[in-house]
């Protein structure tokens, strides 16, 4: 009794002896384990899981604001074109600038709406992390903002054939590439003030190249071939969605631990 | 013999059942040891050995061997269970029921004489439940796993004397509170 005592110092507990389980029944458990922990999960299942593990009302869950701004911003586009009916450069200006800029706004709004105060509680009972959540948003956001591009140069701007190939595919491109960006920006920081700064910088970068924008939007609009803008935003989206799937492993499950 | 590492390695890229039963199989019997003598109760011990290597299996994409070794990884997974188990109001309810209606009721001497007692240990953790978590966490490396103050101190980024300050203080709460009980 007297010899279990303590050190007051720094000596050591003594351990209380420990019954283990049988051989067997350690197997057992491992058998149980495994199971439990590594499922057998076909590729099309661990697609689904990945990118449509949370379900869309998980995933778009507090964002109609940041919705009805996103529209409203393109419905501006559309008026603008179609009233101003401006020239044929400011419209392929607007295919580079606007698209990516809409785009970046709706993920600003939506990780500003996060971090308001109502939704700290929500935040902290969810399944899944905020990153991994934003980026399935803006997976899905960033493909609906693919088809209102191609809408807008369609429709409103009447442009056809393999002039608006090209446009929409350099707007899906800048999408992606931004949206890999900012993604990488919001997981690190987790802070959208951040995303606000790379809109700031994407302004602050077109700005200055405005004035070789007639060399720039020729080279891009003229001389790149269509596959190869095909390719790049194809490229794009396939990196962007590898990141998401590095997002659902690196952090979906950290709840557990 | 694969490392830890190679292990790892092979579960966070091909999700591989090999590599992970020889991990679970490696690690079993340290980490079941550690919940047994925070749980005195082997089915107890067999639940949550279970769900701590569920959860070291699914978050091992999430383990980062740059910040800490498997083990000690390994073992903020078995403390953080171990606490949310005595946190859980079922946990509490069976922790101080069973404690109640021990065979014996637990002499108490000193708090090395309680957390070697499969009567007492319930009550022990139970108090201890109720401190904030870096301070169960240098609880439980100073008693189940056997380091010693500088150590901990080295690990939860703290003075040797913040260590056992919160050390000695944590006892004198158990003692008042198992005492009181008993």
């Amino acid at each position: 009794m007297i010899e279990r005592k303590i050190s007051e110092r720094d000596g050591m507990f003594p351990q209380m002896e420990v019954e283990f389980p049988e051989e067997e029944e350690i197997h057992r458990q491992g058998e149980w384990i495994l199971d439990a922990a590594l499922p057998g999960m076909s590729w099309t299942e661990r697609l689904r899981n990945i990118y449509y593990g949370a379900g869309w009302k998980t995933i778009f869950y507090h964002c109609g604001s940041a919705w009805r701004l996103l529209l409203l911003l393109y419905a501006g586009l559309c008026l603008f074109c179609w009233k101003a009916r401006v020239d044929t450069e400011i419209q392929m200006g607007i295919s580079i600038l606007a698209f990516p800029l809409c785009y970046l706004t709706f993920w600003f709004v939506c990780c500003c709406l996060e971090e308001q105060e109502e939704m700290v509680e929500l935040k902290n009972s969810m399944h899944y992390t905020l990153s991994y959540i934003m980026s399935l948003r803006m997976f899905y956001s960033g493909i609906l903002s693919v088809f209102l591009n191609l809408f807008l140069l369609s429709v409103i701007n009447g442009y056809e054939g393999v002039q608006m190939w090209k446009m929409m595919a350099a707007g899906a491109s800048s999408i992606f590439l931004f949206a890999g960006f900012a993604l990488y920006l919001y997981q690190k920081t987790k802070r959208g003030i951040y995303i606000g700064i790379l809109i700031l910088f994407w302004l602050a970068l077109f700005v200055l190249l405005l004035p070789l924008r007639s060399v720039l939007l020729a080279y891009l609009f003229r001389q790149l071939p269509l596959a190869v803008h095909i390719a790049v935003a194809f490229g794009s989206l396939i990196i962007f969605a590898f990141y998401i799937r590095k997002v659902e492993r690196k952090d979906a499950y950290s709840f557990a631990c | 013999m694969k490392s830890d590492s190679q292990l790892i390695r092979k579960i966070q890229h091909h999700q591989d059942r090999g590599a992970a039963n020889t991990l679970v199989e490696r690690y079993y019997k340290e980490i079941y040891a550690y919940v047994y003598r925070q749980t005195g109760d082997r089915e107890t011990a067999l639940d949550l050995t279970q769900e701590i290597f569920i959860a070291i299996l699914q978050g091992i994409h999430s383990f980062d061997e740059k910040k800490a070794g498997f083990r000690t990884w390994a073992y903020r997974v078995a403390s953080n269970k171990i606490v949310n188990h005595y946190r859980s109001a079922a946990g509490q309810r069976q922790g101080w029921e069973k404690a109640l209606i021990g065979e014996e009721p637990a002499s108490f001497m000193d708090i090395s004489e309680l957390i070697i007692q499969r009567e007492t240990i319930r009550q022990v953790m139970a108090v201890v439940a109720e401190f904030e978590l870096p301070w169960i966490q240098l609880f439980q490396k100073k008693c189940f796993e056997g380091k010693i103050f500088t150590e901990i101190a080295d690990e939860l980024d703290l003075s040797v004397n913040t260590v056992k300050t919160r050390f000695y203080s944590m006892l004198k709460k158990i003692r008042q509170e198992v005492s009181w009980n008993d």
